[in-house]
C-alpha cells in the first residue's frame, strides 16, 4: 500500500541577543529508497543565505549553509512531497551468515556501540532468547517488544542528549530512547542495527487532504540480508506511514538541525511538523510552494 | 588582508606620522623659548601639554625640559615621540611579512639608534634629537612608497597616516586658539608644517593669520592640508571597500569624513579666524569617530571567539 504525503518541517533558534556568525548543518530533506520516493523537496532558511547540498557518509541529504550577518533569529523550513509503500519482509540471512567476517567488517560501524546506545540491562540475558534458534526478524521483533513492555514511552521524561543507559534506568523515555536502547540491544547480539529518523503520519488521522500535526519520528533499520526498519514505539515494522529522512549510528549522526555560531545564549524554536496525506486519486494535488 | 595586519599598518601609519608631527610642533615651541626671553615657560609648556592632549600636573612649575622629557623621551607614553617610534616598532614586528624588508630595517634601526639620540640631545638641545625623528621618519615614508606594493596594506598604513595628519593639523591650530599668548606665531606654524614656501608660493600676504589658518585647513594641494586629507582618506576607505556600497548612508567612515569635508567646503576662507575654535572641535570629533569606525569597520574582532553548539530537533 502506497501513501502520499505532504510534511512541513519548521525548526530554528532564538538568540538573547544578536548572533554574529553561524555554520549549520540541516538533515531535513527525505531521501529515495526503493520504499520511497521523494517528489519535491525544498529547504528554506531565513535570514536567506546560500545553501550547499550534499550525502554524508550515511547516504543523508545534509544541507549546510552560514550565516555572517547579525541576526536574532534562525529559521529553517523543509517541505517534501513523498510517496511512500510498505515493505514486505525479506528473507533473512542465516545467522552463521549474518556472523561472517565479511559481514563484522561491512557493518563495523553498526555493530559497535557508541555512548549513545550502550545500554546494559539486566533480566534480558542471550540464552533466554535463544538466538541462534529463531530468525533475525524473530529476534529484532522480540527485542522491539521487550523494549516497548519495559520503557514507557512518557513524552518530556528525558532530553534530546540522553543516554540508552539512562532511559533504561527510569523505564521511561520517548521515540529516541527507545530507539537507543533497541540499537544498543540489537548490536548486542551481533545484529547490525541503525538509527533512522524522519515523521510519522498519525495512525489514528485520516487520509482526506487535511493538514494535521504530525511528529518527528525515530525507528531503527536492522540488516538481514537486507535493511528492514522496525519501529520499537509503536511496536510494528516500518510502514507507508513512515517518511525516512535520516540514518546514522545514532541520533548524534541525524540530528534534524545541529551547528556552530558565535553570540548570546540561544533557545530552541518550537518544532512544528505539519503533515498531509492525500488519497491516491489526489495526486495531482501538489502542496502550494 | 588579516584585520590583525591591517591594524598593524594602520597604526604604524599613525605611529611615524605623530612622531614627525610631535616633532615639528615641539620645535616650533622650542624655537618661540628660545627666541623670547620674556617667555612665561611654565604658561608656554602647559599650553604644548594641552594641545597634545597631554597631563602636565597642577602642582609644580613646568620648565621646558619637563615637556621634553614628557613629549620627546618618555618611551611609555604613545603620545611622546619616542613612545609613537616604539610604537610604529612593535606593529612593523607584528607585520613583516607584509611590508618591506627596508621599511622595517628603518624603523627597528629607528628603535635601536633612538636612545643614542637622546643621550646626544640631552647634552647638546632638543635640535638634533627632532630633526633626527623628522628624518628618520622622512626616511620610512619615502621607503613605504618606493617599496610597498599598493595594495590593501599600502592603503591603510596611507589611511593611519592621514588620520593622524588631519589631527595632529588640528591640534597645531589649537594652540592659537587657547592660550594664544603663550604660542609659537602663526609663521612659526608654517615653518612646523614644512608650508612656509608653499604658503608664499600661494599668496602676497605673508603675514596673514587668517591666510595662514585657511592654507592649514583648506588648501588642496598642500600634503599637510586638513582638506587635501580629508581626500585623501576618502578615496583610501573607497578602494579598501570589498564592494562598492551603493547606499551610502551605511558607511559610517566615509560618512564622518563627508561630514568634515563638507563642512570645510562650505567655510568663508576669508573668515576662518573666527569660526576656528568650532571648526577644530569639529576635527577632533571627526578624528574620534573616524578611528573607531575604522576599527570597527576593518579591525573589529572579538578578544576571544565563543562558538557555542546549538542543535534543533
Amino acid at each position: 500500500m502506497t501513501l502520499l504525503m505532504s510534511v512541513r518541517h519548521h525548526t530554528g533558534f532564538t538568540y538573547d541577543g544578536v548572533a554574529k556568525s553561524s555554520y549549520n548543518e540541516a538533515r531535513m530533506t527525505p531521501i529515495t529508497t526503493a520504499t520511497q520516493r521523494v517528489h519535491e523537496s525544498r529547504l528554506s532558511v531565513s535570514p536567506l543565505t546560500v545553501i550547499d547540498t550534499y550525502r554524508d557518509y550515511f547516504g543523508t541529504i545534509v544541507s549546510s549553509f552560514d550565516l555572517q550577518e547579525p541576526h536574532q533569529r534562525l529559521d529553517v523550513e523543509a517541505r517534501s512531497f513523498v510517496e511512500c509503500e510498505d515493505a514486505t519482509l525479506p528473507n533473512a540471512l542465516s545467522w552463521r551468515e549474518l556472523m561472517s567476517e565479511a559481514r563484522r567488517d561491512e557493518f563495523a560501524e553498526y555493530l559497535a556501540t557508541s555512548a549513545r546506545t550502550r545500554v546494559d540491562v539486566e533480566g534480558f540475558s542471550l540464552p533466554e532468547l535463544d538466538v541462534a534458534q529463531r530468525s533475525v526478524h524473530d529476534v529484532a521483533e522480540a527485542i522491539a517488544d521487550f523494549v516497548r513492555q519495559e520503557v514507557h514511552y512518557v513524552p518530556g521524561s528525558t532530553t534530546v542528549s540522553s543516554t540508552a543507559q539512562e532511559a533504561w534506568a527510569r523505564r521511561q523515555g520517548v521515540c529516541q530512547d527507545l530507539t537507543h536502547v533497541t540499537l544498543g540491544l540489537l548490536r548486542g547480539v551481533g545484529v547490525p542495527a541503525r538509527y533512522v529518523s524522519g515523521y510519522l503520519y498519525p495512525h489514528r488521522a485520516e487520509i482526506n487532504g487535511v493538514a494535521v500535526e504530525g511528529q518527528s519520528h525515530a525507528w531503527i533499520e536492522y540488516f538481514c540480508g537486507a535493511w528492514v526498519g522496525i519501529d520499537p514505539t509503536n511496536g510494528l515494522h516500518k510502514t507507508e506511514r513512515h517518511v525516512v529522512v535520516a540514518r546514522g549510528r545514532d541520533y548524534d549522526d541525524v540530528a534534524p538541525l545541529k551547528g556552530v555560531y558565535e553570540g548570546p545564549r540561544s533557545s530552541m524554536l518550537g518544532v512544528v511538523v505539519e503533515m498531509v496525506a492525500h488519497s491516491a486519486e489526489d495526486e495531482r494535488v501538489r502542496p502550494s510552494y | 588582508m588579516l584585520a590583525r595586519l591591517a591594524e598593524s599598518l594602520y597604526w604604524i601609519g599613525r605611529y611615524v606620522e605623530r612622531a614627525d608631527d610631535t616633532a615639528r610642533i615641539l620645535d616650533s615651541y622650542v624655537h618661540r623659548m628660545v627666541e623670547d626671553p620674556l617667555n612665561d615657560e611654565d604658561a608656554t609648556c602647559r599650553s604644548l601639554f594641552s594641545i597634545l592632549g597631554l597631563d602636565p600636573g597642577e602642582d609644580r612649575l613646568i620648565t621646558s625640559s619637563d615637556a621634553l622629557e614628557a613629549i620627546a623621551y618618555d618611551e611609555t607614553n604613545a603620545s611622546s615621540i619616542a613612545g609613537a617610534l616604539h610604537g610604529a616598532f612593535q606593529n612593523a614586528r607584528r607585520s613583516r611579512d607584509v611590508i618591506s624588508s627596508e621599511m622595517w630595517v628603518a624603523l627597528n634601526a629607528t628603535n635601536i639608534e633612538l636612545a643614542h639620540a637622546q643621550a646626544t640631545s640631552r647634552r647638546l638641545g632638543p635640535a638634533t634629537y627632532l630633526s633626527y625623528v623628522r628624518e628618520r621618519s622622512a626616511l620610512f615614508g619615502g621607503l613605504a612608497d618606493s617599496t610597498l606594493s599598493r595594495d590593501d596594506g599600502w592603503r591603510f598604513l596611507s589611511l593611519g597616516q592621514c588620520v593622524e595628519r588631519i589631527d595632529m593639523t588640528a591640534r597645531l591650530l589649537r594652540a592659537r586658539v587657547a592660550g594664544a599668548e603663550h604660542a609659537p606665531d602663526w609663521l612659526a606654524f608654517l615653518r612646523a608644517s614644512g608650508a612656509m614656501e608653499a604658503y608664499m608660493r600661494s599668496t602676497s600676504h605673508l603675514d596673514d593669520a587668517n591666510g595662514i589658518a585657511a592654507f592649514l585647513l583648506l588648501d588642496r594641494i598642500f600634503p599637510r592640508s586638513v582638506l587635501f586629507s580629508l581626500y585623501r582618506a576618502d578615496a583610501l576607505v573607497l578602494e579598501l571597500q570589498p564592494g562598492h556600497q551603493r547606499i551610502a548612508a551605511v558607511d559610517h567612515v566615509r560618512q564622518g569624513i563627508a561630514q568634515a569635508r563638507a563642512t570645510l567646503e562650505f567655510v568663508d576662507s576669508s573668515n576662518v579666524l573666527a569660526q576656528l575654535g568650532e571648526l577644530l572641535e569639529l576635527l577632533e570629533l571627526t578624528c574620534i569617530g573616524l578611528d573607531e569606525s575604522i576599527t570597527e569597520r576593518f579591525f573589529y574582532r572579538d578578544s576571544v571567539v565563543n562558538w557555542h553548539s546549538e542543535g534543533a530537533l
